[in-house]
C-alpha cells in the first residue's frame, strides 16, 4: 500500500515538475517585451520536447548508470519494465529540463531559436547528467564525499544558471540595454500579470520538484519538506523586499516574484532537514543575496533577462551552502568544505563547457540573432507568428514582404 | 519738306537701288536718306547716291548712272514707283518689336513658371517623411544621427557601400535629404534599420519601439502611404 501511494505521489510530482515549465514559460514570456513572448514560449516548450527525448537517449545512462565516479556507461536508450523505473525516469527528464528551461529566460530576446535548441540538448544530454551523476548516482564522486543536494539547487538550478552565464556572455546584451556611455536601460517585460501567475505555478510546481526527492514516505518527512519549501518561497519574498527597501528602492513585483523564487531555490538543497525556522532564514536570505546578486550581474553588464543567474545561480549557492549552515545537529566545517566543493565544482564543469559549446555553436551557426530581427521581434523573424497582432500588425510590413527572412 | 516729296525720295531711292541691293541694304539705304539727308537740293541727293554707293560699293559708274536715274525719277511724276519703304520698314520694326515682346513674354513666363516637378518614387517619401519626424523628435540636429550612423556603419560590415557613402556625403550637405532618392525599397529599409539601431543607442529598446510606432503613425497620414505603406520600410 505504502509502495503504491508513494508511487503516486511521484506520478503526481511528475505532473508537478512537468506543469513548473508552465510557470518558467509564462514568468519568462511576460519578462520579455510582446514582440518576443511567442519566442520565449517556444523555447520553453521546446526545450521540454528536446530535452525528454535527449535526456530519455543519453542523458539518464550519464547520469544513473554504471559508473565510476565520473559518468554512467549503462541505461542508454533505457525501456523501462517497471511503473517504479518509468516515473523515475520521467521525473528526471522533468528536472533535465527545468535546467536547460532557465537557460531560455536568461538569453530571451535575441538568441536565435535553432541554436537555441542545439544547446538544450547539449545541456540536457552532457552537461546536467554526467554533473548530476556524480552528486545523485550512489557511485558519483561528489555522493561518496558526502555533498548533500536534496532535490537539484545545485544540481539543477545552479548548473543551469552557469550555462545560463556562458549563453549571455557569448551572446552579448540586447540592442540598447547598455549604452556607449555606460546608461543601463531598463526594458521591462510586456506583462508582469503573467510574471506573477508564473510564478504562482511554479511556486505549485515547487512541492513536487521537491517532495517528490524524498527517498520514501516512512523515512523522508513530506510534510516537511512541503511546509519548509513554502516556507522558504515566503521568505524569499520578503528578503528581496526587505533588499529593496534597504537600497531605498520602490518595491518592484518582478523582483519580489524573483526572491520568492530565490528563496524556494535557496531551501530546494536541505528541505528535508531544515527546521521552519531555519527554513525562512535561508529563504530570508536567499532573497537578499538575490538582490545583491542582480545588481552585482548589472555592473558587469551582463543582460540577463529574468535575473536567472541571481536566482538559480546565487540562490543555488546559498542554498547548498546553507545545508551546512544550518545543521540538523552541530555544525561541521568538513560538510561546508565538502559542499563548497559542490559548489565550486558545478561552476568548473557547466561553466567551461556551456561557454565552449555555446562558443562553437555561434562559430558554425550563429547563436545572436540579427539588429533586424530584434527590431521586427523573434516572434514573427523566428516563428512567423504574433503573440499580440492587434497592435503588432503595423510593424511586420518588411517581415510580410519577405517573410522574415534576411 | 513736304511730306509727298519725303516720300517721292524714298520711293525714287528704293526704285533706283533696287536692282543693285539687297532688301536689307535698301532698308538700311532707306534709313540713312531719312537720317542723314533730310535737306532739300541737287547737292544732298548726289551725296546721298555717293554715300550709298561707297557703302556698298556700288562703283562710281553705277553711282553716276544710279545719280542721273534718281533725278529723272524725281523730276517725271509719270514713272509709276514702289509702296512707299517707310511702310515696309515700319512693318518690319512692328514686326521686330512684335518678336522681342513675344521672347521677353515666353522667358518671363518660362521664368515664373516653376521648375519641373521632379518624380519622387513614394518609399522615397515616406522614408523622407520618417527621417524629418525622428530628426525633429528624437535627435538635435543631422549630424548627431549621421555620428550614430557612421559608427553602426563601422560596427556592421555587411552594410552595402553605396549606403555608407550616402551616409558619407550626406554630411556634406545635411539639409538635403536627396541622398535618399536613388536608393531601392530594400536598401532603405536597411538604412531604416540602421536608425533604429542608433535610437536604440540614444534613447534605449524601449523608447526606441515607440518612436518607431508614432513615426509609422505620422507617415501613414501622406498621401504616399496609399502607394507604399510605411511599415514596408520595417
Amino acid at each position: 500500500m505504502e509502495q503504491q501511494l508513494a508511487l503516486i505521489w511521484s506520478a503526481m510530482c511528475v505532473c508537478l515538475v512537468f506543469f513548473m515549465q508552465a510557470g518558467f514559460a509564462l514568468l519568462e514570456s511576460g519578462s520579455a517585451r510582446a514582440k518576443n513572448s511567442i519566442n520565449v514560449m517556444m523555447k520553453n516548450y521546446m526545450d521540454m520536447c528536446v530535452g525528454g527525448i535527449v535526456f530519455w537517449a543519453f542523458g539518464y545512462g550519464l547520469m544513473y548508470g554504471d559508473t565510476l565516479g565520473w559518468f554512467g556507461t549503462s541505461q542508454f536508450l533505457p525501456n523501462p519494465v517497471n511503473s517504479k523505473d518509468a516515473i523515475h525516469l520521467a521525473y528526471q527528464i522533468m528536472f533535465a529540463a527545468t535546467s536547460a528551461t532557465i537557460v531560455s529566460g536568461a538569453v530571451a530576446e535575441r538568441m536565435k531559436f535553432s541554436s537555441y535548441l542545439i544547446f538544450s540538448g547539449i545541456v540536457t544530454g552532457l552537461i546536467y547528467p554526467i554533473f548530476g551523476g556524480w552528486i545523485w548516482n550512489s557511485g558519483g564522486w561528489l555522493a561518496k564525499l558526502g555533498f548533500f543536494d536534496f532535490a537539484g539547487c545545485t544540481v539543477v538550478h545552479s548548473v543551469g544558471a552557469w550555462c545560463s552565464l556562458a549563453a549571455l556572455l557569448v551572446l552579448g546584451p540586447r540592442l540598447g540595454r547598455f549604452s556607449l556611455t555606460g546608461e543601463v536601460r531598463e526594458i521591462p517585460g510586456h506583462n508582469l500579470t503573467l510574471v506573477a501567475l508564473g510564478a504562482f505555478i511554479l511556486w505549485v510546481g515547487w512541492f513536487g520538484f521537491n517532495g517528490g526527492s524524498i527517498s520514501s514516505l516512512t523515512t523522508d518527512n513530506l510534510g516537511l519538506v512541503i511546509l519548509n519549501t513554502h516556507l522558504g518561497g515566503c521568505a524569499g519574498a520578503l528578503g528581496a523586499m526587505a533588499f529593496m527597501a534597504s537600497q531605498k528602492k520602490p518595491t518592484l513585483m518582478s523582483a519580489t516574484i524573483n526572491g520568492s523564487i530565490a528563496g524556494l531555490v535557496s531551501i530546494t538543497a536541505g528541505a528535508v532537514h531544515f527546521s521552519p525556522t531555519s527554513a525562512i532564514m535561508v529563504g530570508f536570505l536567499g532573497g537578499i543575496f538575490y538582490g545583491v546578486g542582480a545588481q552585482v550581474i548589472i555592473k558587469f553588464k551582463i543582460d540577463d533577462v529574468v535575473d536567472a543567474i541571481a536566482v538559480h545561480g546565487v540562490g543555488g549557492i546559498w542554498g547548498t551552502l546553507a545545508v551546512a549552515l544550518f545543521p540538523q545537529g552541530e555544525f561541521s566545517l568538513h560538510t561546508l568544505l565538502i559542499q563548497a566543493t559542490g559548489v565550486v565544482m558545478a561552476f568548473l564543469w557547466s561553466f567551461p563547457l556551456a561557454y565552449i559549446s555555446f562558443k562553437a555553436i555561434d562559430m558554425y551557426l550563429g547563436a545572436r540573432a540579427s539588429t533586424l530581427h530584434e527590431q521586427r521581434g523573434l516572434d514573427y523573424t523566428e516563428h512567423y507568428e504574433l503573440g499580440y497582432p492587434e497592435f503588432q500588425k503595423s510593424l511586420i510590413g518588411s517581415a510580410e514582404k519577405d517573410k522574415g527572412h534576411e | 519738306m513736304n511730306d509727298d516729296i519725303r516720300q517721292r525720295r524714298r520711293q525714287a531711292a528704293w526704285f533706283c537701288f533696287e536692282q543693285h541691293l539687297t532688301e536689307e541694304q535698301l532698308l538700311e539705304a532707306i534709313g540713312i536718306l531719312e537720317q542723314q539727308f533730310q535737306l532739300d537740293g541737287v547737292g544732298v541727293l548726289i551725296s546721298y547716291v555717293s554715300t550709298i554707293c561707297a557703302q556698298f560699293n556700288l562703283g562710281k559708274e553705277v553711282g553716276k548712272a544710279l545719280c542721273v536715274k534718281f533725278f529723272e525719277v524725281m523730276a517725271n511724276r509719270e514713272i509709276k514707283l514702289p509702296t512707299d519703304p517707310l511702310l515696309l520698314i515700319e512693318e518690319k520694326r512692328f514686326s521686330a518689336i512684335r518678336q522681342q515682346e513675344q521672347q521677353a513674354a515666353a522667358e518671363k513666363a518660362k521664368e515664373a513658371a516653376p521648375p519641373p516637378v521632379e518624380e519622387i518614387p513614394a518609399h522615397s517619401m515616406i522614408f523622407m517623411s520618417l527621417l524629418k519626424y525622428l530628426l525633429k523628435e528624437v535627435f538635435t540636429d543631422e549630424m548627431e544621427l549621421i555620428k550614430l550612423l557612421k559608427l553602426c556603419c563601422e560596427q556592421d560590415k555587411k552594410i552595402h557601400k553605396d549606403i555608407k557613402a550616402a551616409i558619407d556625403n550626406w554630411q556634406l550637405n545635411p539639409q538635403s535629404f536627396r541622398w535618399v532618392l536613388p536608393f531601392s525599397e530594400s536598401q532603405l529599409a536597411e538604412v531604416t534599420h540602421l536608425i533604429y539601431v542608433c535610437l536604440c543607442e540614444v534613447s534605449g529598446p524601449v523608447e526606441a519601439d515607440q518612436i518607431f510606432h508614432k513615426a509609422i503613425a505620422v507617415c501613414e497620414l501622406r498621401p504616399e502611404a496609399k502607394k507604399f505603406p510605411p511599415s514596408r520600410l520595417l
